[in-house]
């Protein structure tokens, strides 16, 4: 509560934060997968008979890749930044100041990828096979190098393991329990990539049918590996994933939590059945590679991001509700000062730096509390909506479900005094155009001096 | 041309593997459906207290010695009676042959189906019956009977 | 006695010593249908920069499937007694219940979406002249099966957005002349919309529609299957050397399995971020809730009779019949082959009724 709040309608600032870094994500597992493939492509070309047609046809594959990974992968990539830093201030600089070190390091891969994958394209003509498929070879290992670093970021963020504010213990942080079944994962699911992108500029090739058919069943293969080994290793995940998420998983099913299937089961159904469209379209377009289309590869490649979109969006929601599992919660309040009565039963408009000035339990008062504890996961009528969830609410029953919110493990713990909770929980009521009459809890308030 | 039936063969054995992958990623996808279709467990008759109230039939009806019917606990079928000695005797009344709902006879527990005989303490003596009833324990407490889950034959002589 | 295998087909049969040859005999010396294959085989579609609107029917019936599963799966635990209860309970307790009710909401919606370009782009690409008049036909007479499915499916749930949906809908039959005052008694079971109504809607729904669509598609998938596919005038009018084609069986086929697919993906992604919720019960003397408004596929006519309240809302009624009869009568007023003067004519009509849909269901939609 650093900074005046972001206020996306619609949406909400989380959800923009989570489109932009599911395609930067589906770009950035291509750009490293088809890293790969370029390499085993290069070498594959070097055995067969008509190598000068699969690198002619690698050309095409090098050109829209150099396109789509760098410029959509680079501005989305920008676009990450800028929406997280809006959206939760306080953990990007928490992420910045305790891995500065990373941060560096895939600055440099970046720019090394960038400059290897330059080389490699450019140099199509002049460069002897060698260096081609050493080019290759290492735009694979740099791009892969960055995915090595980012990798623990993100796994720290849900499992920091041995890491805590006190002791913030680098190492234990970065390679946190979670970090190696991700790192294997997100590897198969590059390979798989690359091999979904081959399909689609193989479905270009225009004239030799053989030929063409051989590369599309070449580029089908690639999606084997992920889809033999990552159930084992989602197990292995599974594993280090927090008990309380595992919990809300199991009870999720049955879609007890406000009446419907628990968010984080929908996404992670939605990850597993996209996961069945891929292997079984890989496995028509492997026995029909003549009636591979262009549409039909484009087809797949989408189900590919929908399937991330699940399964990202399923880590992410797996946090629920911290930012850093256990130490941040996502509306930017520490879990330490949250354990702080005092501190918590303060007037919550005092703590806030940029204080608007409003008359107490008045309607700013309460809407002032929405957009700086509720809008950083919540919209009032579309993503998360707050307002179908308290549609049922009175001022009374909001304000006693404010104070015992966190109870239900989904949700932060309401800072601020009673006086606050009702300001909020009226806010929230007119929202729904009732009309409040006069504020019941005014006189009896707890610490109320303000 | 070897080379060819050679590349064939691998094709068709990298297609039957791609294939059972498949299938088991099939079965992940699936498995919402079989667990939709999945039916829930029954709800448990007996409430916090392991109790359950005995309906459809009133402790009236079981007043005298001979005297006993057809009832319900939960979702579940009840056959309740007072035999000579006075005590209240229950059993879940599902016939342990094929699952019809048994009838006290006086002398006898009976059952229509296919002739299914069982005494009076719930074994069964005659016809098709492989195991006895499931008795159950009676308490009768302001004109309500309730019935309680037996964990051991020492409790049955509490319960009534 | 078994059938004889003929001559071209014992040609171009697998050998009858392997396994494939013993199977293609076998069944050929029971099912006498040589000629029906050498014709399916011989189905081509025609490729072109415009193809890929041939795969709109496609989708159309992958939709279609799709609701039968999820509508099969959501009849076990649907009671038309206790209709609001039930649903509710399959949201509630049983497991996936909510995902797949969602995903049978979101795929009537796309269904009926995918009929809407099909219809335009078969429209467009003038597939209706003869002799495919009776292909035309039957397509329409899908999609208006289509929307009364989805119109009788919208009340099954009996919430309250569903309860004064359909009484309003059927408000607009009452006004129709004639009949109308009829139908909308018959369809509702009496002078009010009441649990006599979901009797006749479920029986409507999960019976007469799907018998009857069923039917229709089976009929024009068969037409389809005998005419072949229509070729628009620009492809009909190149030298054959320049035509393309893709044969039907299968190279089509397995080509839409990738976006059939993708669709089915598309499915389960936006059930998973927009869960169909469900209003509290339908409280027949309550106010309705605000902001109520009809499914988008029928906002266009809602917001056209907005447009003449009172005495002139004839006027709107019949300017909204004219687009289903001029759907029915185009075949036999635009037949010639390629289009002259009055074909161009009715292509624009199309145009300027498309548009005319569109904007009155976005400022429907926004009003």
């Amino acid at each position: 509560m650093n900074y005046p709040v972001w206020d996306i309608p619609f949406l909400g600032a989380g959800l923009v934060v989570a489109i932009i870094a599911v395609i930067h994500m589906l770009i950035a597992h291509l750009a490293i997968g088809g890293g790969a493939f370029l390499f085993i492509a290069e070498v594959w070309s070097d055995r067969q008979s008509n190598g000068d047609a699969i690198r002619a046809w690698l050309r095409k594959y090098a050109t829209w890749f150099l396109v789509y990974t760098t410029v959509l992968g680079a501005v989305t990539g920008v676009g990450i930044w800028f929406s997280i830093q809006l959206a939760s201030p306080e953990g990007t600089s928490l992420l910045i100041h305790q891995f500065v070190f990373a941060w560096a390091i895939e600055w440099v891969m970046f720019l090394g990828e960038l400059t290897v994958l330059y080389l490699y394209f450019y140099g199509w003509q002049k460069n002897s096979r060698r260096m081609q498929i050493f080019l290759a070879g290492a735009y694979f290992v740099i791009a892969w190098g960055s995915l090595f670093v980012i990798n623990g970021i993100l796994t720290f963020m849900l499992t920091p393991g041995a890491w805590s504010l006190e002791s913030t213990s680098i190492w234990a942080g970065f390679f946190n329990p979670g970090y190696f079944p991700s790192l294997l994962i997100r590897t198969l699911i590059m390979f798989m990539m690359g091999g979904l992108f081959g399909i689609i500029v193989a479905t270009r090739i225009n004239g030799d049918d053989g030929f063409r058919n051989r590369v599309i069943r070449f580029s089908a293969r690639w999606v084997l590996p992920a889809a033999v080994i990552i159930p084992f290793l989602l197990i292995w995940y599974w594993s280090t994933l927090p008990q309380a998420t595992v919990d809300l998983f199991r009870e999720g099913s049955t879609g007890v939590f406000g009446g419907r299937l628990e968010a984080l089961n929908r996404y992670f159904w939605l990850a597993m059945i996209s996961g069945f469209f891929i292997v079984l379209g890989a496995l028509v377009i492997a026995i029909r590679p003549k009636a591979a289309t262009t549409a039909g590869a484009i087809a797949l490649f989408l189900i590919a991001q929908f399937g991330f979109m699940g399964a990202e969006f399923f880590r992410e929601m797996a946090r629920k509700p911290y930012v850093i599992y256990n130490v941040l919660y996502s509306n930017s309040l520490w879990k330490h000062d949250s354990e702080d009565p005092a501190l918590m039963g303060e007037p919550f408009l005092s703590r806030a730096r940029w204080r608007p000035e409003v008359e107490p339990m008045s309607m700013e008062h309460g809407e002032w509390i929405f957009r700086l504890q509720c809008v950083s996961c919540h919209t009032w009528d579309a993503y998360r909506s707050l307002g179908q969830r308290t549609e049922e609410w009175t001022p009374e029953f909001g304000s006693r479900w404010l104070e015992t919110m966190h109870e239900s493990g989904v949700m932060p713990p309401f800072q601020g005094t009673a006086e606050d909770r009702a300001a909020l929980s009226n806010w929230i009521v007119s929202q729904h155009g009732e009309v409040v009459v006069e504020p019941e809890i005014t006189g009896t308030v707890e610490g109320g001096g303000r | 041309m070897k080379e060819a039936e050679g590349t064939e063969r691998s094709r068709r054995g990298f297609l039957g593997f791609l294939g059972a992958v498949g299938l088991g990623w099939l079965a992940a996808a699936i498995y919402p459906v079989f667990r939709y279709l999945s039916p829930q467990a029954p709800p448990d008759p007996f409430g916090e207290d392991g109790r359950a109230l005995v309906e459809k039939i009133t402790s009236a009806e079981v007043s005298q010695p001979g005297m006993g019917g057809n009832g319900k606990y939960g979702n579940r079928g009840l056959l309740i009676f007072r035999n000579q000695s006075g005590t209240l005797k229950a059993f879940d009344s599902k016939c342990t042959h094929a699952g019809c709902n048994v009838a006290f006879e006086g002398e006898r527990i009976y059952c229509h189906c296919h002739g299914g005989t069982y005494d009076l303490e719930g074994r069964n003596i005659a016809g098709p019956p492989p195991r006895p009833l499931t008795e159950l324990g009676v308490v009768e407490e302001d004109g309500l009977l309730h019935v309680y889950r037996l964990t051991g034959g020492g409790e049955s002589e509490a319960g009534s | 006695m078994k059938y004889e295998i003929p001559a071209e087909a014992e040609e171009r049969l697998p050998a009858p010593d392997t396994r494939s040859g013993l199977l293609s005999r076998w069944f050929l010396q029971r099912f006498p249908v040589w000629r029906t294959y050498e014709h399916l085989e011989g189905k081509v579609v025609p490729k072109h920069r415009h193809s890929v609107w041939y795969n709109m029917g496609g989708l159309a019936l992958f939709f279609f499937i799709v609701q039968v599963i999820t509508g099969v799966l959501l009849m076990v635990y649907y009671r038309p007694a206790e209709p609001w209860m039930s649903v509710q309970r399959i949201v509630m307790e049983v497991p996936f219940g909510a995902v797949i009710r969602s995903i049978h909401h979101w795929s009537a919606n796309l269904m009926t979406l995918a009929l809407f370009i099909h219809l335009f782009s078969t429209f467009f690409m003038k597939a209706y002249r003869e002799p495919r008049e009776f292909t035309w036909l039957s397509g329409a007479l899908l999609f208006a099966v289509t929307l009364v499915f989805g119109f009788s499916g919208y009340l099954l749930p009996w919430d309250d957005l569903a309860f004064f949906a359909t009484r309003v809908g059927i408000a607009e039959v009452e006004k129709a002349p004639l009949l109308g005052m009829w139908l909308a008694d018959l369809a509702r079971g009496g002078p009010e919309v009441t649990v006599d109504t979901i009797g006749r809607f479920y029986t409507l729904h999960v019976m007469v529609l799907p018998v009857t669509i069923l039917t229709i598609i089976g009929l024009h998938l068969f037409f389809i299957q005998v005419q072949g596919v229509s070729e628009p005038d620009f492809f009909a009018a190149l030298p054959p050397e320049q035509k393309k084609y893709e044969k039907f069986f299968s190279e089509f086929m397995f080509g839409e399995i990738p976006i059939w697919l993708c669709m089915g993906a598309l499915l389960v992604a936006i059930s998973a971020v927009w869960p169909r919720g469900l209003s509290p019960e339908a409280d027949p003397f309550g106010s309705a809730p605000a902001g109520i408004k009809p499914e988008w596929y029928f906002l266009s006519q809602f917001q056209l009779l907005k447009l003449f309240p009172g005495k002139i809302e004839a006027v709107g009624m019949f300017l909204w019949t004219m687009i289903p009869i001029g759907i029915l009568t185009v075949p036999f007023l635009d037949r010639s082959i390629p289009a002259d003067d009055r074909g161009r004519l009715v292509t624009k009509i199309g145009i300027v009724a498309l548009l005319g849909l569109l904007l009155f269901t976005v400022w429907g939609g926004l009003s």
